[in-house]
């Protein structure tokens, strides 16, 4: 499975670029192998952009499977790593939830939540 | 080949010129979702006076009969589900982090708002001073003794 995806800031350095992108890589390589996805390419996306009056860093997350399956996370924080990281830590507290209801390799075949 | 279009995505900072012939029906629901998550949080932070911190993930799915699923998560505020602290807002943050996504975006709190700006403004409700019942021995008497 090939992972592509583009980290994006709005006049803003982004320090931890590669480790972001390794992240990202790792996180969706994990959900690959507990849903089992026929996708050969999915690309992700990252982009940081600020209030024009506001102190903190809005972080939005996402990547999507072939049009059947999209994942979405966003946060705030006071520099972008720390709103990717909330970002992240909202992905993976929500996949621990799914397994934990066993919900996660339901691949949406239930009735709506 | 494919080297060089992944080296075009990160130059060029394009995403997903692959899935531009597809269908997306998922990604039609995207700037409504965010529009509606943003305005539910920023609406409890005002309410509730939580900080403004925040963070939220949203899972959609589309199974082959086309039923969308979706499952949510949402923070508001420095509290999550896994803290040690016990905070005054601890339950609200609780409740809030269990929040589905389907109840969090079809949530209609514009009646919560208004009650809050009339109270505010003293426009509608006066409220009126009555003796507190009798309280059972061990129950939590006040909200701020919750604050641990």
């Amino acid at each position: 499975m090939e992972i592509l995806g583009s980290i994006q800031g709005e006049n803003m350095e982004i320090a931890e670029r590669e480790r972001m992108q390794r992240l990202m890589r790792d996180f969706i390589s994990h959900l690959q192998g507990l849903r089992s996805w026929e996708e050969s390419r999915i690309a992700y996306k990252v982009h940081f952009s600020k209030a024009l009056f506001g102190s903190k860093v809005d972080s939005l997350v996402e990547f999507r499977v072939g049009g059947k399956e999209a994942w979405y996370a966003r946060a705030n924080g006071p520099d972008p790593w720390r709103a990717f990281c909330r970002a992240m830590g909202s992905l993976k507290q929500m996949v621990t939830e799914m397994e934990m209801r066993g919900s996660l390799n339901a691949k949406g075949d239930g009735d709506a939540a | 080949m494919q080297k060089v279009m992944a080296m075009q995505l990160e130059l060029e900072g394009t995403f997903e010129p692959m899935d531009f012939h597809k269908r997306q029906p998922l990604a039609d629901k995207r700037n409504a979702i965010h529009k509606r998550m943003e305005r539910w949080i920023r609406l409890q932070q005002f309410v509730f006076g939580l900080p403004d911190d925040y963070s939220y993930a949203v899972c959609l799915t589309e199974n082959h009969a086309g039923t969308q699923q979706s499952f949510g998560l949402v923070k508001v505020g420095y509290m999550n589900w896994f803290g040690t602290g016990a905070g005054a807002d601890r339950q609200h943050a609780l409740a809030v982090a269990l929040l589905n996504t389907v109840e969090a975006i079809s949530s209609n709190s514009t009646s919560v708002f208004f009650h809050r700006v009339g109270k505010i403004f003293g426009w509608k409700t006066k409220r009126v001073a009555r003796p507190m019942a009798p309280v059972e021995g061990g129950e939590i008497r006040e909200r701020s003794l919750m604050a641990g």
